[in-house]
Formats: structure tokens, C-alpha cells, sequence
């Protein structure tokens, strides 16, 4: 190699440099840029990683072969989705077409402004075949209940459209209780009458956080508590909440598992399709991946599935999760994420959803006998969603509520702290974050 | 004579013991990967599976797609060694063979070390800005960025020891033949300097292999998601996919393994060049 000069270095050294730095601008002109047509060439979705996206992604390249349109599904982690949405709303991002959303995240996306109204934009409008709660937890503001109070006034629009139809049931041990029970009593009689060594009477999902909130809230609304009251005004630490939390952390865990603070949904369904558990609440998305799943639970054919049982109150009030495809602002294919969920909604690609492991909204599905023989929970699921189950709050400031009382819960079922002190404590950190957001606490 | 049996039998125990210690959950996660969903439901727990299978690994790099992302981890990481390797030569060439003003050396070094010393979460708000500034986000090019920025350091100073090693006369002997700075520098220093070169190549390639906090921030897409994102996301709500995480952590284990075993003679040399130092 022949020797070079300096000067020569120094001109290769810069030609080498604007090289490097034209890299990221190369990459950007080679990756896929905004499309000009109004057909896109890929569409991609945020999804949530497990059961609610795994019928999703069996469905997706049949829209493709249809259309031509890639369908790239890209999964994350329950809170990691939520992080991720919130980063790319934040920066009006173009990465997501379409995303999964968990039905308490429309109020923060809602607030946010972060997502394309479906009705106006893309003339999306309510079907009779679906239980209006749907299309209502799908709308922002929302329109029953208390609204927060930076959204009021607002013009309500449909912003999401669900495809996971999840709302919390109950389940429990059908070949070995003779009757279902009807309320949170009959729950306790049960769970004492089967408890006994290596085979609990009752699993609870005590988890810090989501897990012990999701397990706890129906409970507590069974018995007449709640977290705010319709004027925002917070009401945990009213003595409904308190009989609620205490039913469930001391009266109903001394019939349950061991570690009952440690537990989330995964070792719950281990517990019960290994039959070493009598009862429990549960989501659709559960059940057909594990507990009836053929070949891999001991129970399958043994559990049934019924609406969340009464309570004190008289009411025995489920659950909304429902999770929603809504098409971000920062999309530049709006239209052709608006007819892939036009598409998906339709009865027969829903059947075929189903048919993949789907927990549908449509009453005439989770009606047919055929499809409710796979899927033993349908008949539940009807029922409650036509019960109009309750929803969380819809405040953009659920993540930090749910994060409060989630923990209360949690160190009430480990003994940490007596039910009274933990709501009383979970109570008095809600007034000062909400007050803080501009809420009436 | 019965002492030093005794000597043996114990060390051979211990070494066994330490061995099962280390060895069990190795073991015990490749099992776990060949075993079935039905399998890990099962009652009771198997050491050796029932029914083997390889169908956790056709899941997660198959059906999943994590080869795309496994790709993605192959590309960034060399990539990352490219880059710190040749930052790291460009700095530390000048700094052991030329020159230099002692001042300058050390601060250069100081530098490098508290680049070290920085914990990495504390420039991740700024370092997101920009790349998002730059519109890097959601591209391997702002994950080679961060690696190689946070591994130069180690490249410097592991290349630094490599490069006092190796006697100044023999580039010299070269000049003098006529050999250019160049010339003396890719056909004396390089060879020379080859197994601590190797050897920090390979160490910088398994830091940047098993990197999280970055991958998981900067990614958004399957375009640049490394292998790492991928796995975490198999915890899901309802259910931890045991058998997929376990297949995902054999597979994340085996290109550091098999590189270490290549060059595992550079590694120990590279690890141990001028332990002993004639003066």
C-alpha cells in the first residue's frame, strides 16, 4: 500500500465522515416513508403479546391475501404496549397503524387526543348486533357516568372498536358443587366445604397492582364500594370498601392458596388445570388458553363458567376488558385501518376470529350453540355483557389510581397492613393525585 | 500418598459440586425448552422429558418471528464491534505510539473511565430526544450508536494494555525499512496485537448481546426489536409461556457460547497478554 500524506488523510477522513453521516438519511430513504397512494403497501399494528392477539394474528393474512396489504403485528407486554403508545402518541409517531388498547386506556388516549375519531372520519356507526356497552367503552368522553372535568363539553366520538370482548366472570368446580353460587356467601360456603389439603377452596389473584385491582374491583362493587363516587369524590375508604376488601383479603384467604400476594393470572389457571383448586374469578382469555385448553388441563369439561355472583348490595357486577383497535392520529393509512376493522367486525370473519381462539362482541356469536360447544363460557359472557358490566373509572389518571389501590390490595392480602389501614391509606394518596390532576376530590 | 488421595477425592467433589451448581439450570432450562405445553402442566415435575419436542424453538423463531429479531441482535452487535473497535484503535494507537503530552493521555483515559463509571439510565431521556430528533427511532443505527458509545471505553482500555505491551521498536524497525505509519501499523501492530483485539471484540459483542434498557426504548418495530425485546414480551397477562422463553434462552445463549469457544485460545491470550513482563 503506498504511503499517503496528511492532507490526503485529512481528505479521506472527510469523505469517510460525510459518509457515516448520511447513513440514518440512506436507511430512511430505504425503509418504508410515508405511502402517497391510498393503498398501502403494509399495515402495522401494536399488539398486546398473549391470548387477546394470538386469534388476531391467525386472522390477519387472510385480510392480506384479500387485499395485497401486509399485516405486520408487532407484540408487546400488557404495560410495555401502554408505555409504547404513550412515547408514540407523545411524539404524533407514524410507527403503529392500527393499535390494541386496553379498554381503561381511553380515557388517557381520549384526553390525549391521541387517536382518529372512527364515526366521522371513517363512517363507522353502531351495529344492533353488538351490546351498545361496547361501542360505548369505545367512546370519548364517555357518555354515562362522571366526566372528568377537562373533558366536559366535549363532542362525543367513537375513538376505538372492540375486538377482545373480555369482561371478568366466575368460575369454578361444576363436577363437584351441585349448584352454581349465586352470591359471594354461597362463594365462601363452597370454599370452605372444599378446602382441604392441596386443594384450595378459592384462588386469588393478589398480585401488586393490575392483578389485585382486576381481582378485587368486582368484589367491591358486589358489596357497594367503589373508588370514586359519580361526582369524582373518592369513597375507598367508606365502610362498603372496607367489608368488600376484608371479605376478600381475611375471610376468603384463609380458604386460599399459599402466596395468594405473589399470585397473577398464570399461576391461578396452573392452580386450577392441575385440579388443586375449587374456584376463582377469570377472564375469557383464561380459559380457552389453559383451563379448557384439551390435552394440557386435567379439568377441562369439569369448570363452569357463570356471571360474577351478588354481593351485599344484590348486584353482582362484572368487569369490563374489553380490548379496542383504535388507528392512531399520527397514521398516514387511516382509511385502510379503518376497513381492516370494518373487515374484522364482519359476522363471518368474526366466526372465523372465533373459530381461532376470538372472544367475540357479536350476541348472535356468543349465542351459537355451535361455537359456544369450543368455547363453554359463551352463554356467561352474553350474560354479563348484557348486564352492562361496570367499567374503571374513565379518568386519565386510572394507571396512577389503579397503581394505588392495586398495592392496598396487595398488602392487605400479605397481611401487610388490615384491609381498613390499606384502603384508608390507598384513599387518602387518590385525594392528593387527583386533586393534583384537577379533579373535585 | 493418602493425603494426597484425600487432597483429590475432595477437590473432585467440590469441583463436582460446583459444577451441579452452575451446570443444573443450564441443564434444567434446556429441558424445559423441549418440553410441551401439556408437560409443563403437568402435576408432577419431570427432570427428563416425557415426550420431547423441538416445537418451542419452531414457536418462538418460527411462528413468533424472533429470527427476525434474532437478525436484528446478529447485525447490531458486529456492527458494535466494528465501530468501538475501530474508535477504540483510532484512540489508543495515538496515545501508546506517538507523541503525545502525558496531560492529554491521562485526560483522554479519565475520560474514558468516567464514560464507564456513567449508568446508563441516566442518559437515556437525553439520548431519546435525540434520536428521535434525528428520526433514528425505530432504526439499528441509534442502537449501534449507544453500544458503541458505552463499550468504547472498555475497548479503550482493554486495547490500551494490548498496544504497551508490544515493544515500539519492531513499528520502528519497520519505519526505518521504509514501511509507511500505515503500513507498520496494519502489518506489525495489528498481528500482533490480534488475540487482545479478538478478545475484546468478542467481550464488547456479549455486552451488546444481552443490552435491554436501550433495545427496549429505542425499538417500536420488528425493523430493529433485538432479540432481548422479543424474549421479555413472552410474560403476558394471563400466562408466562415457559417452554418459549426457555427454547428463547437457549437460543440467545448459543452464538455468545460458540463465539467464546472459537476464540476461546484469543480470549485467554488476550486476557492474560503481559502477565508476565520482561523489563
Amino acid at each position: 500500500m503506498q504511503p499517503i500524506t496528511r492532507r490526503e488523510f485529512v481528505k479521506r477522513t472527510a469523505v469517510a465522515g460525510a459518509m457515516l453521516t448520511s447513513i440514518p438519511a440512506i436507511l430512511e430513504a430505504c425503509s418504508t416513508g410515508t405511502p402517497t397512494s391510498n393503498k398501502p403497501s403494509k399495515l402495522t399494528i401494536a399488539a398486546v403479546q398473549g391470548a387477546e392477539d394470538g386469534p388476531l394474528k391467525k386472522v390477519a393474512p387472510m385480510y392480506q391475501s384479500q387485499t395485497g396489504i401486509t399485516m405486520e403485528i408487532v407484540e408487546f407486554p400488557y404495560d410495555q404496549l401502554f408505555e409504547k403508545l404513550v412515547t408514540t402518541f407523545q411524539a404524533n409517531g407514524s410507527s403503529y397503524d392500527l393499535c390494541m388498547m386496553d379498554d381503561p386506556w381511553m380515557p388517557k388516549f381520549g384526553t390525549m387526543g391521541a387517536l382518529q375519531p372512527l364515526d366521522s372520519n371513517f363512517g363507522f356507526t353502531r351495529d344492533s348486533d353488538i351490546p351498545s356497552i361496547v361501542y360505548d367503552v369505545g367512546t370519548w368522553p364517555p357518555p354515562r357516568g362522571p366526566v372528568p372535568p377537562s373533558e366536559q363539553g366535549k363532542t362525543q366520538h367513537l375513538y376505538g372498536i372492540t375486538i377482545v370482548g373480555n369482561v371478568e366472570m366466575f368460575m369454578y368446580r361444576k363436577d363437584l358443587a351441585s349448584s352454581p353460587p349465586g352470591s359471594w356467601d354461597d362463594v365462601l360456603a363452597n370454599a370452605q366445604k372444599f378446602n382441604k389439603a392441596n386443594f384450595y377452596g378459592y384462588v386469588i389473584r393478589g398480585k401488586a397492582t393490575n392483578p389485585a385491582s382486576s381481582d378485587s374491583l368486582p368484589i367491591l362493587w358486589s358489596f357497594g364500594g367503589d373508588i370514586f363516587d359519580t361526582s369524582w369524590k373518592v369513597v375507598l375508604d367508606s365502610t362498603a370498601s372496607i367489608d368488600a376488601i376484608t371479605f376478600l383479603t381475611q375471610t376468603l384467604k384463609k380458604y386460599a392458596e399459599p402466596g395468594a400476594e405473589n399470585t397473577d393470572a398464570g399461576d391461578r389457571d396452573r392452580l386450577i388445570a392441575i385440579g388443586q383448586a375449587f374456584q376463582s374469578t377469570t377472564w375469557p382469555a383464561e380459559v380457552t388458553g389453559v383451563v379448557e385448553a384439551a390435552g394440557v388441563s386435567q379439568v377441562a369439561g369439569k369448570m363452569a363458567y357463570i356471571p360474577i355472583p351478588k354481593g351485599p348490595s344484590g348486584k353482582g357486577l362484572g368487569m369490563m376488558g374489553n380490548w379496542l383497535l383504535g388507528i392512531p392520529k399520527g397514521s398516514s393509512n387511516g382509511s385502510a385501518a379503518a376497513d381492516f376493522i370494518k373487515w374484522l367486525i364482519k359476522t363471518e370473519n368474526m366466526k372465523t376470529y372465533v373459530q381461532n381462539g376470538g372472544i367475540p362482541t357479536r350476541t348472535s356469536l356468543l349465542n351459537d350453540s355451535t361455537l359456544g360447544q369450543a368455547n363453554p363460557y359463551f352463554p356467561a359472557l352474553a350474560q354479563s355483557l348484557a348486564a352492562s358490566p361496570n367499567w374503571r373509572p374513565r379518568t386519565d389518571q386510572w394507571n396512577a389510581v389503579e397503581t394505588i389501590y392495586g398495592t392496598a390490595v396487595n398488602q392487605a392480602v400479605a397481611g401487610l397492613k388490615t384491609p381498613k389501614d390499606a384502603l384508608t391509606a390507598a384513599a387518602s394518596q387518590i385525594r392528593a393525585a387527583m386533586k393534583q390532576a384537577g379533579y373535585p376530590s | 500418598m493418602r493425603q494426597t488421595f484425600l487432597r483429590t477425592a475432595l477437590a473432585t467433589v467440590a469441583l463436582g459440586m460446583a459444577g451441579v451448581l452452575y451446570g443444573f439450570p443450564l441443564y434444567w432450562l434446556f429441558v424445559t425448552s423441549l418440553k410441551s405445553k401439556a408437560e409443563l402442566f403437568a402435576s408432577s415435575v419431570h427432570l427428563i422429558p416425557h415426550n420431547p419436542t423441538f416445537a418451542a424453538y419452531t414457536s418462538v423463531l418460527i411462528e413468533r418471528g424472533f429470527w427476525v429479531l434474532l437478525k436484528n441482535s446478529v447485525i447490531v452487535c458486529f456492527s458494535t464491534v466494528v465501530v468501538t473497535l475501530a474508535l477504540g484503535l483510532l484512540i489508543t494507537y495515538p496515545i501508546t505510539r506517538l507523541p503525545v503530552p502525558p496531560r492529554l493521555r491521562v485526560n483522554i483515559l479519565i475520560w474514558a473511565l468516567s464514560l464507564r463509571f456513567l449508568p446508563p439510565i441516566a442518559v437515556v431521556i437525553p439520548y431519546f430526544a435525540i434520536v428521535r430528533t434525528l428520526q433514528l427511532y425505530d432504526q439499528p443505527i441509534a442502537l449501534i450508536g449507544i453500544y458503541s458509545l458505552f463499550n468504547l471505553p472498555f475497548a479503550i482500555w482493554m486495547l490500551k494494555g494490548f498496544l504497551d505491551e508490544i515493544p515500539i521498536e519492531l513499528e520502528d524497525a519497520a519505519l526505518v525499512d521504509g514501511a509507511s505509519r500505515w503500513i507498520a501499523f496494519r502489518r506489525v501492530l495489528l498481528p500482533l496485537a490480534a488475540p487482545g483485539v479478538m478478545a475484546a471484540g468478542i467481550i464488547v459483542f456479549t455486552f451488546a448481546w444481552s443490552e435491554f434498557l436501550f433495545a427496549l426504548i429505542l425499538t417500536a418495530t420488528p425493523n430493529s426489536q433485538t432479540f432481548p425485546v422479543g424474549v421479555q414480551g413472552l410474560v403476558t397477562q394471563f400466562e408466562i409461556i415457559w417452554n418459549d422463553m426457555a427454547a428463547s434462552g437457549v437460543i440467545a445463549m448459543a452464538l455468545p457460547l460458540v463465539l467464546m469457544v472459537i476464540g476461546r485460545r484469543y480470549i485467554v491470550a488476550g486476557l492474560t497478554f503481559g502477565v508476565i513482563r520482561e523489563k
